[in-house]
């Protein structure tokens, strides 16, 4: 622009130049104050509270018709259903869930070992509950791949997921197919859910883990 | 870098541009309240944004949501509270800059349209006050826009119109939660931008008015960063004082909105005092005066002040009457400004019927942590199937039974009696079933004092699980030691 306003034609003596130069400097500075102080509260307003986190945790009972039913049921999982007061926010809803419920057998045990090692393994630490130890276990309805629901399929003796075609044994473990190929592309084996006999009631423990890694890795609660 | 973003964008020859600008008779303190107001414009505008992220616009979850930003999140009480005290900051400054302006004559020519501009923009600004004060949806909010919404609705031959238009209905509620949040987070603060973007235009093209004399100053100062420097040290100051005001008084969350309540006294903001005041001092036959004739005539005049103050000169030695008509204007807006806090506090002494906020300033420091606590209530050791879920007594509490007999259960003298130390309410758990199911009504004595308030009946209101989940809360808070009371009891008590 070649109009300059009249104050800024003549620069000033030395004094009023240095003068100016600080009045730049402190503007800048008090604007960021100013920005800082209004920054602090934005953005640690952002960050949710480990109460938000971890509102959901806690153990919710099952349902005890379909739980005495997974009593009498060896050969394989039976779908049981549970109600749990989730907090969304500052809403509370009382929403109905499930999860697969294994009952082991005599030898089952051994089994879920040997085909699961990676759920009794010391560096396991997502997993700080005894799987199997009342004779039951509770798999989390979520294919570990993205988290879509998988089902139960007799004609395969497997759990099937719709979404990638995973399949997995009722002990949990990602199946191969004849050449040794992973059947779909889920990352790992089925997730374990905690479960606890409280008081004569089986509960579980809704519990979020991480989608599509390799390893369990515990996120918060659903 | 700065070359090739100036030869791709312009940007820094623009900025220069913006910054390089003359302030006849050199920069001074006196020019610092239009840039104050912007930055304070910035500040609402930001917390706002961060608002939206929590709060919800529905009659279910206003409330909720509001008192969730002040117990869920981090510094989001202060969060809101700056907001809060930042609405007034900005109703201030803008006072401040209109009486500058006024009294340097500088809306005389050529900057009538920047004046008209600058009143538009302090009438927009004072209705964001209004729509963004029924958003929390406590009982203040409830009954103080009921109030300004019946105000509008009693205009001559439009006011139906209006009435409709701004509640969305015939009554207040969801609708009107959510036209006033359009109207408070989209539709006014676009306005907003827009009439500051053309008042800085042609504040441009005119340049600044300068001291108020008649002769064309010979000096000439620079605005950056003379000028600058001096704006920002005052939008610092009225920065920190709403910091300050945020930390010290956080702005007060009242009970939930509950229309049944006939006891509440509500209060408008403290910058429509003056209005509110002007609406008692008028007689019922009258009312058409203070709100409609009175505001209306001022406004009026403030937009055509240019063109009705003739008096060319803007010294203010030469503008007698003008100056002290204004003067005047101002005595009269603080002295009822005044006189409503007077009669606001002394009616609200008088009767205190939800005036204790459940978080903000002045709440009891155990309301809120009640409140606070996530609810993960499964109280019942059912083995059954799918047990159901317990609702939250103390959110059955704050709601429906706080605004009577107060956030700590304290109760109201002569009215509403305490919970807390009430024997009947530790006592036989089917007679607190009866009362709360069936209401009460006519005196009665508790621990040697009587009460004369009417109870409703809330069956019907609550469902058993809600009666079961307040019952248990109020006989096992605040001092109380009283069995829980299941829903099963509230069912069999029939």
């Amino acid at each position: 622009m070649s109009h300059v306003p009249k104050a800024y034609q003549d620069p000033g003596t030395p004094e009023d130049i240095s003068r100016r130069a600080f009045l730049a400097r402190a503007t800048i500075f008090t604007g960021s104050i100013v920005g800082l102080g209004l920054a602090v509260p934005v953005i640690t307003s952002l960050v949710p509270t480990p109460e938000l986190v971890d509102a959901n945790k806690g153990y919710s009972p099952l349902n005890a018709d379909e739980f005495s039913q997974l009593q009498s049921t060896l050969d394989k999982p039976v779908k049981i259903f549970f109600n749990k007061l989730v907090t969304d926010g500052y809403y509370k809803t009382n929403n109905e869930y499930y999860v697969w419920g294994l009952k082991l057998g005599p030898d089952d045990l051994t089994e879920l070992r040997s085909e699961r090692p990676d759920l009794f393994a010391a560096s396991q630490t997502a997993i700080d509950f005894q799987v199997g130890a009342l004779g039951f276990v509770m798999w989390s309805p979520l294919c570990p791949h993205l988290n879509c629901k998988y089902d139960w399929d007799d004609s395969l003796g497997g759990f099937l997921c719709p979404c990638h075609g995973s399949q997995f044994s009722k002990f949990g473990q990602h199946k191969k197919d004849s050449s040794g190929h992973f059947i779909g592309p889920a990352p790992r084996g089925l997730d374990p859910l905690p479960f606890r006999e409280q008081s004569g009631v089986a509960e579980v423990e809704w519990v979020k883990y991480a989608a599509n890694t390799p390893s369990i890795i515990r996120v918060s609660y659903w | 870098m700065l070359d090739w973003l100036e030869s791709r964008t312009g940007l820094v020859s623009a900025t220069k541009n913006f910054l390089t600008e003359d302030v006849p008779g050199g920069a001074s303190y006196w020019y610092v309240f239009g840039s104050a107001t912007l930055i304070i414009l910035a500040v609402q505008i930001v917390t706002g944004i961060i608002l939206t992220f929590y709060y919800s616009p529905s009659a279910i979850t206003a409330w909720e949501s509001t008192l969730f930003i002040y117990k869920g999140l981090y510094l989001g009480q202060f969060l809101i509270s700056l907001h809060y005290w930042g609405a007034s900051a900005m109703i201030v400054l803008m006072s401040l800059h209109l009486l500058q302006v006024l009294l340097f004559g500088a809306y005389k020519k050529p900057r009538e349209i920047q004046w008209v501009v600058g009143v538009l923009l302090f009438f927009i600004v004072l209705s964001m006050g209004l729509t963004g004060y029924l958003l929390p949806w406590d009982l203040n909010a409830y009954f103080a826009t009921q109030v300004a919404i019946n105000i509008a609705a009693s205009v001559p031959i439009v006011g139906p119109f209006i009435y409709h238009f701004l509640s969305d209905g015939s009554t207040l509620g969801t609708l009107t939660i959510s036209r006033f949040y359009g109207l408070h987070i989209w539709a006014t603060p676009a306005l907003i931008i827009a009439l500051v973007g053309l008042h800085l235009f042609i504040f441009r093209h005119n340049g600044s008015a300068g001291p108020a004399g008649d002769t064309p100053v010979k000096t000439y100062g620079r605005f950056y960063p003379n000028q600058i420097f001096m704006d920002s040290m005052s939008a610092l100051i009225a920065f920190i004082i709403i910091v300050a005001l945020a930390i010290v008084m956080p702005a007060p969350l009242l009970a939930k909105a509950d229309p049944n309540n006939a006891q509440f006294i509500p209060a408008p903001a403290w910058y429509f005092y003056a209005l509110y005041g002007l609406l008692r001092m008028f007689p019922q036959n009258l009312s058409l005066v203070p709100t409609v004739i009175l505001p209306g005539a001022f406004t009026t005049v403030l937009i055509l002040l240019p063109w009705l103050d003739r008096n060319p000169s803007r010294v203010a030695a030469r503008r007698p009457y003008m100056l002290t008509l204004a003067a005047l204007t101002v005595v009269v807006i603080v002295g009822v400004t005044i006189y409503s806090a007077k009669i606001i506090g002394a009616e609200q002494a008088a009767s205190p019927v939800g005036q204790t906020p459940v978080a903000g300033y002045g709440a009891p420091p155990n309301s809120a942590e009640a409140l606070a606590a996530p609810v993960v209530a499964i109280a019942t050791p059912t083995p059954a199937a799918g047990a159901a879920a317990a609702p939250a007594g103390d959110q059955v509490f704050a709601q429906n039974c706080a605004s009577c007999h107060q956030a700590k259960g304290q109760g109201l003298p002569g009215a509403f009696p305490p919970l807390a130390g009430n024997p009947v309410v530790t006592g036989d758990p089917n007679k607190v079933i009866k009362i709360v199911e069936n209401g009460m009504t006519g005196q009665i004595s508790v621990n040697g004092a009587t009460f004369n308030g009417a109870m409703p009946s809330w069956k019907g209101k609550l469902s058993p699980a809600e009666i079961a989940a307040v019952i248990t809360y109020i006989r096992s808070s605040w001092g109380n030691k009283a069995s829980a009371v299941t829903e099963a009891q509230v069912k069999a008590a029939k």
